[in-house]
């Protein structure tokens, strides 16, 4: 059948469906009027109860026991038989993801994948696990979810995106994970028959400035392959998203014989054996050595970092209250230590004498925005601006710039190699005098930060250092990840909390992006859940309007995810800029809460929380209230359930 | 002295010039006026709708700023009266004709009202436990 002979059907099934339902309705009107008492029938039938047994009897019933259950993969599908294609390409592509280890496949439907979204929820045994199908409310939402997942994993997922629209949809999402160097594999499903609007020659091309590489394949084949080259672009240094286009017909079509081959992993660079050498003599030599530690790629290099420090006795400075993957900030090598450090290396930072430090994504700009964008921010795109507070610290001069998670494994080996008995007691009585100095810098953050930060503790609305504070006698037998960023709320955790875990949080919106926190915490839900684990989600509410749907995701797939809301009911960082701004113009501020503020009417939380299925509480406006809200909420995430708890808060 | 302490001098003078020249001889304010100005002019934005929460809490800091109404009024006409190219979260600068001085005089009646109300950290059950738990034995994972 032609296109055109497609394209006269649809439009002319269109006008019988417009046509039938002006008709009906043109029709019931005609025949109320005409027969006597009807019209006063249907007035009666419009009754609260009438209606409510109506709608009850009209419904169509909910999902049955079978129904959920073949949902969740617990019943494999039915064998095909008698069909064309036997083992449809997108069948290899499911088996390609699941031998990679992807665990999930974000997405919002669309016509440009349906093959592959078939293969997902029926293919293998049992279907829809490994990768499983996640159901987003927007695309925003299915990228998000991948930089929540990420960064408390290491790992990328796929989000499968539809055409220009969905990839279009999901873009700033897609930028803010380039920002920040996430790992994620994005399908996007092309249709070049279907709707023409939703297709293009080179969809990638729209955000290759902000992502790492793409590809086009045009066989089965190439596809097979381009799928392990791009976990392979993702997870290697520097990490970041890649897209995939993916053809219907090569979805579609039958893959006969053809064999997956064998995955190759990621190879990241590491340093040499000579380099490993010098560097393990420099440690060994120092009397106080320290390791300057940033964010890894995984959290095996937090565990190889843990093994160098406590091998060298070495205080140890962690960025693990900023962002996930660094060392645990209550280990007790981890402070300010026993006096003076006389060589410090950096892992993944430069505030050092000598730093390993993997490439930054900025270094992919040259050969990726051949339009020259030219994107703010990114290391290679931008030079250094001297009006611009820069950061303070020392910056190491000696640079080895590949993956120190990479390169551990060499370092550890060469100073083991080098340990004599003396070095090992040095390391000893180092670690013997750095515990209680750091212990007792823990203290002293915390007092500062009473000593500061408890005014307004009884006050409504809610100071929002009691929100961290009392929240943490109930996190601190749990095991939590905090994955909402947050600046806006605070940061009283960085003070107040133990970071021990790699995932303990995830850091701030990666190009600091509003609308980013409520998808990454359903992200972190699904790093999460059947592990024992919990996101505690301290949700902004300028933030949660962007993407509210991903509550529906939280319910739908049972993410253990406790949202707080931070409702100070305005976006007050955009309000304090205008206040000055007014004032610098001498003009007032009683009209900064013009397009910086959410009054009138407020919005009600726990009751769009309740609309997507999320079970929820607030507003609270009485911090007496709040403790008993958190025990609430920790009892039904813990259930498997996502929960909200809605309190009006102070503006910082 | 150090540079920096002869800067905040020099300025805290300038500031207690201004404030003589701009706030002396206004009546005393109405805290109630100035509950209702202190919202309409968003100032909780930064300063917490209590005065002791936000960017910059009012209160427990013993600003010279909030010494005298003298002082206060002269610090709200002697802000900058230029934007810079970056936003700024600085406190702005309000000329009589933004706020008068008798709403000025109100404000600073109401802000005058705030106290320093929270208890003592020994009242805090969370101190006590988080205290606890950061001088916990370290276990890896926990």
């Amino acid at each position: 059948m032609s296109k055109e002979t497609d394209d006269r059907k649809l439009v002319a099934r269109r006008g019988f469906l417009k046509g039938a339902a002006t008709g009906a309705a043109a029709g019931a009107a005609t025949i109320a009027g005409a027969i006597p008492g009807l019209a006063e029938a249907q007035t009666a039938a419009a009754t609260p109860a009438a209606k409510a047994a109506a709608a009850k009897a009209a419904a169509p019933p909910a999902p049955t026991a079978a129904g959920l259950a073949r949902e969740v993969g617990a019943v494999s599908p039915a064998a095909p038989t008698g069909q064309t294609v036997k083992r449809p390409g997108s069948d290899l592509m499911v088996e390609t993801l699941k031998r990679m280890g992807v665990e999930f496949v974000t997405s919002n439907n669309g016509s440009s994948f349906e093959a592959l979204q078939e293969s997902i929820v029926n293919y293998g045994s049992p279907p829809n696990v490994m990768p499983e199908f996640i159901t987003c409310l927007h695309e925003e939402t299915a990228v998000d979810m991948g930089s929540g997942y990420a960064k408390a994993t290491g790992k990328p997922l796929v989000a499968l995106l539809h055409g220009t629209l969905g990839l279009q949809h999901a873009s700033m999402a897609l930028y803010q994970a380039y920002y920040g160097g996430v790992p994620m594999i994005l399908l996007i499903g092309r249709d070049k028959g279907f709707i023409q609007a939703h297709t293009a020659d080179d969809m990638a091309a729209m955000t290759r400035g902000f992502t790492k590489w793409d590809a086009q394949p045009k066989t089965l084949p190439e596809a097979i392959d381009a799928l392990q080259e791009a976990y392979r672009q993702a997870t290697t240094v520097p990490t970041g998203p890649v897209v995939v286009i993916l053809d219907t017909e090569i979805q579609k079509e039958e893959a006969g014989s053809l064999q997956i081959p064998p995955f190759r992993p990621a190879v990241n660079p590491s340093i040499d054996q000579a380099t490993a050498d010098k560097l393990a003599a420099r440690l060994l030599a120092a009397k106080a050595p320290r390791l300057a530690v940033g964010h890894f790629r995984t959290p095996e290099g937090v565990k190889l970092a843990v093994q160098l420090a406590e091998l060298l006795g070495a205080s140890t400075s962690t960025q693990a209250t900023v962002g996930p993957m660094s060392f645990p900030n209550r280990h007790p090598l981890c402070g300010p230590g026993a006096g003076e450090a006389d060589f410090t290396l950096g892992l993944e930072s430069k505030e050092a004498d000598a730093a390993i430090v993997g490439p930054d994504i900025g270094a992919t700009v040259a050969t990726r925005d051949k339009s020259g964008i030219g994107f703010g921010g990114l290391v290679a795109a931008q030079p250094v601006r001297a009006d611009l507070p820069q950061r303070r610290g020392k910056v190491a001069s000696e640079i080895y710039p590949v993956d120190a998670e990479a390169s551990l494994p060499l370092l550890i080996a060469a100073v083991k190699k080098g340990q004599a008995a003396a070095h090992k007691k040095a390391a000893a009585d180092r670690a013997a005098a750095h515990a209680p100095a750091n212990k007792a810098a823990a203290a002293a953050v915390i007092d500062k930060a009473f000593a500061t930060k408890k005014t307004g503790w009884d006050q409504s609305p809610v100071s929002l250092f009691r929100i961290y504070a009392e929240l943490w006698p109930l996190l601190e037998d749990e095991d939590w990840c905090l994955a909402s960023p947050t600046a806006f709320s605070g940061g009283h955790h960085a003070a107040l909390w133990a970071h021990n875990q790699p995932y303990s949080y995830l850091g701030p919106q990666p190009a600091g992006g509003i609308g980013y926190g409520a998808g990454a915490c359903g992200g972190a839900g699904l790093a999460a859940r059947g592990k024992g684990r919990f996101v505690v989600n301290i949700q902004t509410d300028g933030d949660m309007n962007f993407t509210p749907g991903v509550l529906w995701t939280e319910a739908h797939h049972r993410l253990p995810v406790l949202s707080i809301m931070h409702n100070n009911r305005a976006w007050h960082q955009e309000l304090m800029f205008l206040e000055f701004m007014a004032g610098a113009r001498g003009r007032g501020t009683e009209r900064a809460s013009i397009g910086s503020t959410l009054r009138d009417p407020f919005i009600q939380y726990a009751k769009m929380a309740e609309a997507y299925g999320v079970k929820g509480e607030g507003p609270i406006e009485d911090p007496t209230l709040l403790t008993a809200a958190f025990k609430r909420g920790i009892a039904a995430v813990k259930s498997g359930q996502p929960y909200m708890i809605d309190v009006v808060t102070q503006p910082r | 002295m150090t540079r920096k302490t002869l800067v905040l001098a020099a300025a805290l003078a300038a500031l207690s010039g201004a404030a003589h020249a701009q706030g002396s001889g206004i009546p005393a304010g109405d805290a109630a006026r100035g509950k209702q100005l202190f919202y309409d002019n968003t100032c909780y934005g930064c300063h917490g709708f209590n005065g002791q929460t936000g960017a910059r809490n009012l209160v427990g800091t013993n600003s010279p700023i909030i010494a005298t109404q003298e002082t206060f009024i002269g610090f709200l006409r002697g802000r900058a009266n230029f934007a810079p190219m970056i936003p700024s979260t600085a406190m702005p600068t309000f000329p009589k004709s933004a706020i008068s001085d008798a709403q000025a005089a109100d404000i600073y009646a109401y802000i005058k009202t705030f106290k320093l109300d929270s208890p003592d950290v020994k009242d805090i059950p969370a101190y006590a436990v988080i205290q606890a738990s950061a001088a916990k034995p370290y276990k890896a994972g926990k």
